[in-house]
């Protein structure tokens, strides 16, 4: 082996000289260097990353986004209306001297909140989607609507009117345990809200109608909204509804069941009833639903004289929530229920369902003479 | 004079301005400082190129491919003060498409090359043993394909260790030391026996 350790390579030179190095030089500076400050590249890479935001802006423009404003977007009107496209497609005409808030825009919810001024609203349905346009002490919820909101800044207080243009509405002022307005197209709702107590005014989400009331004939523009409208129709049209979405779906139930509950209390069972079945048809989800079945049994029972409907809600009401306080009422009021249409073995059954769940029940004494006796 | 190192050559220990501020010099489109970069490293890189292809008349071309593409693309170099490092992973890189090309011609018959000779590229002055292991290797080069040929060198010659390699050649350590077996295989098979034997 050899002493010296240099590496092989050292070995393997080819012959250098400064004169090769400075012909290299000139023929590399011959193929041209790089330009100072790579500008040529640039102006290139700048083209390449234009034509893309171009195409885009373009599409933008085509499709007619280019007002499309983003949450937290606050949109003002001066002297002219001005029109603006939201992102889900859904119009939004401004009067001159309008001032609107877009608060929320999501996938699943647009929120928006007028200032002052009036706005015509030509929302586009997509489903899951909630739309929603406060004004002031009122809250319009929308489903593929056409309708102008308008809150209007008085001395007396605040003006706020609902007219729907296309499709239906309904309008709820929480201030009146509930009451309901329901609004077709044409119709139009308003109401003055005094300055210093002004109501809390809820429109609920409407149910558009696949095809647009547009044949309806417009009624006179009610005076106000203290007009009671029959409780029935508030769920009127819902079968054919598009689902609400999640957050409509709970301030629906939780109306309707208020609703059922006032009535209730007020001795209108018949309302009640309705609308604790309104509840259950629609909302059969909700975490209210057991509790009005049990409701709408008692009240069948009771004061409708309708035992077989009572037996159908309480056993809907044990489905729901089989571990619920009201059950064991429910059990001991099913014996009753099959006991008043004579059923004579289902009442047994019943029964001993019932004594097998609460041996030791409050109702075990009351129940062993029904059904004939034991 | 392991062309690949780290370390501070001794031009670059001479006073001057440091690799990286001639970098950041010659991304700015200084000429001055892209002919210092240049000649600070042109002998370096000619070496490495003499000893890749084998032959010296290529030479010339490969080193001003490899500059070239060095000072087109420096605005990717990281580490401004790996200069040194990154330039020979370029000329291998542009190597290794300089023998793929001439492989292709040559299969093609649209390139007779005369075969390295190994008297012609080894020095006179390398002691016995290691002018043996250099002329076994130049002796074999051109047989092997492109990726072999170039892992040898770097790994035989240059005396880079297998990560090394690998690194110049952006491939995975494994797949050199599958082509270092292969270079391996080739140059037992197609080494010169001794004289005198059967």
């Amino acid at each position: 082996m050899s002493e010296d350790h240099r590496p092989p390579a050292s070995y393997v030179s080819p012959e250098i000289t400064d004169a090769r190095i400075a012909r290299q030089w000139a023929a590399i500076e011959q193929r041209g260097l790089p330009a100072p400050l790579a500008l040529g590249r640039l102006r290139w890479r700048f083209a390449l990353l234009a034509l893309p935001v171009l195409l885009a802006f373009t599409l933008w423009n085509g499709l007619g986004l280019r007002h499309a404003p983003t949450h937290g977007s606050l949109i003002e009107s001066a002297e002219e209306p001005i029109t603006v496209r939201l992102r889900d497609g859904s119009s939004v005409t401004l009067d001159a001297q309008t001032r609107l808030k877009l608060v929320r825009d999501q996938d699943s919810a647009v929120e928006l909140e007028l200032g002052e001024g009036r706005v015509r609203f030509d929302v586009t349905h997509v489903r899951g989607r909630s739309f929603t346009v406060a004004a002031g002490p009122a809250l319009v919820s929308v489903v593929g609507t056409q309708l102008d909101v308008a809150r209007l800044v008085r001395p007396e207080g605040t003006l706020v009117q609902v007219a729907v243009r296309r499709g239906v509405v309904e309008v709820r002022r929480r201030d009146q345990d509930g009451s309901v307005r329901r609004l077709s197209a044409g119709e139009e709702w308003s109401a003055l809200l005094p300055r210093a107590d002004a109501p809390k005014v809820l429109a609920l989400p409407i149910p558009a109608p696949e095809e647009p009331v547009a044949q309806v004939a417009a009624p006179p523009p009610p005076a106000a909204a203290e007009a009671e409208p029959p409780a029935d129709d508030v769920l009127h049209g819902v079968d054919t509804l598009q689902e609400p979405s999640a957050p409509s779906r709970v301030a629906n139930a939780r109306a309707i069941f208020a609703r059922a509950n006032v009535a209730r209390r007020a001795g209108q069972l018949q309302e009640a009833a309705a609308a604790y079945l309104s509840l259950l048809r629609h909302y059969p989800r909700d975490a209210r639903a057991s509790i009005c079945a049990f409701e709408l049994g008692r009240i069948r029972m009771d004061a409708l004289s309708d035992p077989g409907g009572a037996i159908e809600a309480f056993t809907q009401a044990l489905r729901l929530s089989p571990r619920a306080g009201f059950c064991e009422d429910a059990l001991a009021r099913i014996v009753v229920a099959h006991d008043a249409l004579g059923q004579r073995a289902a009442c047994q059954k019943a029964r001993a369902h019932y004594l097998s769940a609460y041996p030791q029940g409050v109702h075990a004494l009351a129940l062993a003479v029904r059904c004939g006796g034991r | 004079m392991r062309a690949v190192q780290t370390k501070p050559s001794p031009l670059q220990a001479l006073p001057g301005p440091s690799d990286a501020s001639l970098v950041v010099s010659a991304r700015a489109g200084e000429k001055w400082a892209q002919e210092a970069l240049f000649r600070r490293h042109a002998r370096m890189i000619n070496g490495l190129a003499y000893r890749l292809l084998g032959r010296d008349d290529e030479v010339d071309d490969l080193v001003q491919d490899a500059f070239l593409a060095a000072l087109r693309s420096l605005d990717r170099l990281q580490n401004p003060q790996a200069f040194s490092a990154w330039l020979c992973s370029i000329m291998v890189r542009t190597a290794h498409k300089t023998l793929r090309r001439r492989s292709m011609l040559t299969r093609l018959g649209l390139r007779r090359g005369a075969p390295i000779d190994p008297d012609d590229v080894i020095s006179r002055t390398a002691p016995p043993d290691v002018c043996a292991e250099l002329r076994a290797i130049y002796g074999v080069l051109d047989r092997m394909p492109p990726q072999v040929r170039l892992a040898l060198v770097l790994h035989r010659v240059e005396g880079m260790s297998v990560p090394e390699v690998a690194e110049h050649m952006a491939l995975s350590v494994s797949t050199v030391k599958r082509r270092l077996s292969l270079a391996e295989k080739r140059l037992g098979k197609f080494a010169p026996k001794p004289e005198g034997s059967p």
